[in-house]
């Protein structure tokens, strides 16, 4: 599903050039579990970006869903990107602004799904993950294992073929943290192709291969262990 | 989607009150004030709409050959010629102003504003009647239609209709009879008079082609266009009157009678420059918006990504905004309608015009269309700008904390400029209109002080104007004996007209004169107690007396613009002939000359003027002691009841009249006032916003610098530092087009003072200060955070 050849991604400000990621050539199948882990300052989230079509490569070949996508513009990445690809990160990002029903909505709503069969799919996430007795709370009135959640379930709403987690666990204790990775790793089972960028090497073993980076090469690839169940 | 995006907009409104407050009540002021406008040009756009022909109804209206005199005065004999001649005219009315008239039935005597119309008026103007028929009502001679005032005061609560009643003239007494009763004349109506009266009753020369101070109403057919059939009826007179100098016709839309003047000018400058200035608070107030939501782009940049990231796109994002800044429009829209709910009496009081928010469905579409329209052009820049945003930012990258402002701008955005140019330009922009108007309001006021003190050639305090027609006319010297027997009285003297204006004009011819000079040479028939009563200066010779009873015939006293105008040495003694080659030729010797006296405002030039001599007049001027009023009023009312019981006195004061010649300065100058003033209060509510979210912003590199040493005045004056360079560049741009702007303003005044240094110094200074105030609080304030709190890391 992903190929990437040379890929690289230079940032240039008036003062410094970084190059956070060097030629990287990496190929992920459908319906694999793969983890991305570093150290800090490595490159992870910069690879995660690109990947999810949030940012574009300065050199090099990304192929994406079967397609050349490194030279596309903003508004194609965005348009591949809605409904395929789904994106988990640390920090929860849920708008506070909106109730848990309306934060999962909002993906629906912005890929023009009808009112009907938008309902219709919130109610089957929100079932899925246990979050009906809250649909009607704001994400400050919930603990941290539900906001991430309902992040979840928002990244899931739209059944797309990708996801992308950064650092899903890391504002999580190890309760919470092992809930989502388990959500996490029976998404995977029902065919849902899923990179995770993470520092954790127990929450790394729940994916089936490990990449290592580091100052923006690939140090390493290992096959994970058996996923937990 | 659309609800999604109202209920964002609202939860996000609470949930940063602060914010939202300044935005909404800013522009609820600009919407407020833009609304103030929009009823008062609407009222005065309204003027004689109310009529069921008004498209249809035209005034005629003539000008000389080179357009530069215009005037609504015509022959009596042009509406019903015009009117058997041109099928396209359906029909004319005709409308002599009979003026101030004494009515009086048994026992009542008032005076009112009369007029004689042709029976065909109230057919073609639609005046609702209480009582008659509008088209049968001055069918007869002696049939007459009052206004419901008029029908009170003269029978009281008795029904007036079929009743007789007495008109005084100057043949004698009319004996008239009710025949229509109208119900009240509608505020915003051109033609208001107390009584209508049948046009057998207009004075000889109205019957005749050469003699012109008709008005003429035509009624067009439908779809006639009239600008064509005023070229059809171009030459009319010119036609009757061969001999004469050459007067063209023309059409005037009844819909423009109020608005503009025949030459060119009127009530629609004040609505333009009204509605102008009604704009430019307006779209101060759209800045402010524009600025305080683009400045505050970080508070949105993390919610901007992750919307981007769900998939919303570009354009979605923007309805976003849009509709945020459309919801806050109808919020400031009610607001603005609240805020004028209390204003409105008190303003439309002091304007005397009726401004009132009436709740119909009409106004309340257009102003909701407005507050639409306003949010969507106030939130048109910020939707752009923060629907650009790269989604990048979201993600927690391998970048430490941006430590400026700028620094986070460019990697949000991708950008180098942008926000803050288009921020500081949009800063200069309020402040250049606010500058622009205190350096206008502070010229405009300096005109005004100098017509209040300027010196007019004569004493306008202490003087009562009386009208003395009817009665005090014939028994005018036991009047003046009467009114001199009061020692408060110092001196009267009796005009043919009132005693400073002008009035009426004649032709001129004297020795030495230019085959091709002509001027007209105002006139004024005036008693040998003028020139003492009124406190004027005799510069040579003297001026009429009784003991030259040749005066009567022979005499005349000019000015010193005639003097000037008709270019003698020793004006005493030489003869001028005046209204040449007419009916009312007469030759006069210059006995005295006077000094010049503005009779006319300040606006235009003395003219060349000339006195005549006469015993009585329609009017009298009382000259009184200082210090003697009130007491004195009771006085000269005694005096004029004993000589004429029946007359109500009519009197006024001089000067407030001259006072009232500069009405529409005054107003546009309080108007003006009011719009500096707002346009301040909003530009420093937007720096207000601005900086106290730059200093914020600010904390952290601030923190740095007091640990590193630096003072509270130093930090300061840096943050303030900024703003300070915004005005002045602001000053430096409205100060050349306020000045260009008021010098030709100025112009109008061929007596005037200059725009003055001063102006700029204080208006410049005022706005800097009060800036400064502003933003001063704010760095202050930030200043003096504790620096520990700001260092550290969220």
């Amino acid at each position: 599903m992903i190929t990437t050849q040379n890929l690289t991604k230079i940032f240039r400000t008036d003062e410094v050039e970084t190059t956070a990621l060097n030629e990287i050539d990496l190929t992920v199948q459908a319906g694999e579990f793969v983890a991305v882990m570093g150290p800090s300052g490595c490159g992870k989230s910069t690879l995660l970006n690109i990947l999810g079509l949030l940012d574009s490569p300065t050199a090099g070949r990304l192929e994406l869903f079967d397609r050349e996508v490194s030279g596309y513009s903003e508004r194609k990445r965005s348009e591949l990107r809605k409904g395929n690809v789904g994106f988990v990160f640390q920090s929860f990002n849920l708008i506070d602004e909106l109730t848990v029903y309306e934060n999962v909505e909002l993906p629906l709503l912005y890929q023009r799904v009808s009112g009907a069969e938008r309902k219709r799919r919130i109610h089957e996430m929100l079932e899925r993950f246990n979050l009906m007795p809250r649909q009607k709370h704001f994400p400050q009135q919930l603990s941290g294992g539900q906001q991430q959640r309902v992040a979840v379930a928002r990244a899931v709403v739209g059944n797309p073929k990708l996801i992308l987690a950064d650092e899903p666990t890391g504002n999580l204790d190890s309760a919470h943290g092992e809930e989502v990775m388990s959500l996490l790793a029976r998404l995977n089972e029902d065919g849902t192709t899923i990179i995770m960028v993470t520092h954790s090497s127990s929450y790394a073993a729940y994916a089936r291969r490990v990449i290592h980076l580091f100052d923006g090469v690939v140090v390493t690839e290992a096959a994970g262990s058996v996923g937990h169940a | 989607m659309l609800r999604h995006y109202a209920i964002s907009a609202l939860r996000h409104l609470a949930k940063h009150k602060g914010h939202s407050l300044i935005n909404i009540v800013g522009l609820a002021i600009g919407l407020a004030a833009a609304i103030l406008v929009l009823l008062w040009v609407r009222y005065e756009m309204s003027f004689d709409r109310f009529h069921e022909n008004a498209d249809r109804l035209y005034r005629v209206a003539f000008t000389t050959e080179d357009r530069q005199v215009h005037s609504a005065y015509l022959p009596g004999l042009a509406g019903p010629y015009l009117k058997d001649r041109y099928p396209e005219i359906l029909d004319t009315t005709r409308l002599i102003d009979s003026g101030a008239r004494k009515v009086s039935t048994d026992g009542r005597a008032v005076f009112t504003s009369a007029c004689c119309v042709d029976s065909s008026f109230f057919r073609m103007f639609t005046f609702a009647f209480a009582q008659g028929d509008p088209n049968t009502a001055l069918n007869h001679p002696d049939g007459a239609v009052i206004s419901p005032g008029l029908a009170k005061a003269l029978f009281g609560n008795a029904d007036p209709f079929g009743e007789a009643f007495q008109l005084e003239g100057e043949q004698g007494n009319l004996l008239l009879r009710v025949t229509g009763v109208l119900e009240p004349i509608p505020e915003n109506s051109t033609i208001r008079y107390g009584l209508f009266t049948a046009f057998a009753w207009a004075p000889g020369w109205a019957k005749k082609w050469d003699m012109k101070g008709v008005y003429t109403y035509v009624l067009l057919d439908h779809n006639q266009s009239y600008r064509e059939v005023s070229a059809r009826i171009e030459d009319v007179y010119n036609v009757h009157n061969p001999g004469d100098t050459p007067n063209d016709f023309y059409l005037q839309p009844l819909k423009d009678v109020h608005l503009r003047e025949l030459g060119g000018g009127g009530l629609i400058v004040y609505i333009t420059l009204f509605s102008g200035i009604g704009l430019a608070i307006l779209l101060i107030a759209c800045m402010n918006f524009m600025n305080l939501a683009t400045a505050r782009f970080s508070t949105r940049a993390k919610e901007i990504g992750v919307r981007k990231v769900i998939g919303a796109t570009r354009g979605q994002l923007a309805r976003q905004f849009l509709a945020e800044a459309a919801v806050q429009a109808l919020l400031s829209l009610v607001l603005a309608l609240v805020v004028l709910e209390f204003l409105l009496p008190p303003i439309a009081g002091v304007f005397e015009k009726p401004l009132d928010l009436e709740y119909s469905w009409a106004l309340m579409l257009q102003l909701v269309g407005i507050a639409l329209v306003v949010g969507l052009v106030a939130g048109s820049y910020p939707a752009l700008f923060l629907s650009s945003f790269s989604p990048v930012t979201v993600l927690s990258g391998p970048w430490p904390a941006p430590t400026s402002h700028r620094r986070m701008f460019r990697r949000v955005t991708g950008t180098r400029i942008g926000g803050a140019l288009l921020r500081k330009l949009l800063v200069i922009v309020q402040f250049s209109i606010s500058i622009f108007f205190a350096l206008s309001i502070l010229v405009v006021l300096r005109q005004l002080n100098y017509i209040d003190t300027k010196d007019l050639g004569f004493d306008e305090e202490n003087l009562v104007i009386l009208v003395t027609q009817g009665e005090l006319f014939r028994r005018h010297e036991t009047l003046k004996r009467g009114l001199l027997s009061d020692p408060a009285v110092e001196s009267v003297t009796f005009t043919a007209n009132v005693p400073i204006g002008w009035t009426s004009s004649l032709g001129v011819l004297w020795a030495g004169m230019r085959r091709d000079e002509i001027f007209d040479m105002g006139t004024l028939m005036v008693d040998s107690d003028y020139e003492k009563t009124l406190g004027m200066d005799l510069v040579d010779g003297r001026f009429f007396s009784e003991d030259f009873p040749s005066d009567e015939w022979t005499a005349c006293v000019v000015n010193e613009a005639a003097v000037k105008a008709m270019r003698m040495t020793d004006p005493v003694g030489k003869e001028i002939t005046l209204a040449p080659e007419s009916p009312y030729e007469n030759r006069r010797t210059i006995v005295g000359v006077v000094k010049d006296f503005h009779n006319e405002t300040l606006h235009g030039k003395v003219r060349p003027y000339t006195l005549l001599p006469a015993t009585a007049g329609a009017f009298a001027s009382i000259r009184l002691r200082p210090g003697t009023l009130p007491g004195v009023l009771e006085s000269i009312e005694q005096t004029v009841h004993d000589i004429a019981p029946d007359d109500p006195a009519a009197y006024w004061f001089l000067d407030e009249e001259m006072d009232g010649r500069y009405a529409s300065e005054r107003l546009t100058a309080g108007f003006i006032l009011a719009a500096a003033l707002l346009a301040m209060f909003l530009s420093c509510l937007g720096l207000f916003g601005l900086s106290a979210f730059t200093a914020e912003q600010h904390t952290r590199e601030i923190g740095i610098r007091k640990v590193l040493g630096a003072s509270l005045a130093g930090i300061t004056w840096s943050l303030v530092r900024e703003h300070l360079y915004l005005i002045l560049i602001a000053g430096a741009v409205a100060f050349p087009v306020g000045y260009f702007a008021m010098a030709n303003w100025l112009e109008n005044f061929a007596y005037r003072t200059g725009v003055g240094v001063w102006t700029f110094v204080v208006a410049g200074g005022a706005t800097a200060a009060i800036a400064l105030a502003t933003v001063g609080g704010q760095a202050l304030r930030a200043a003096m955070a504790d620096p520990v709190k700001a260092i550290r890391y969220e």
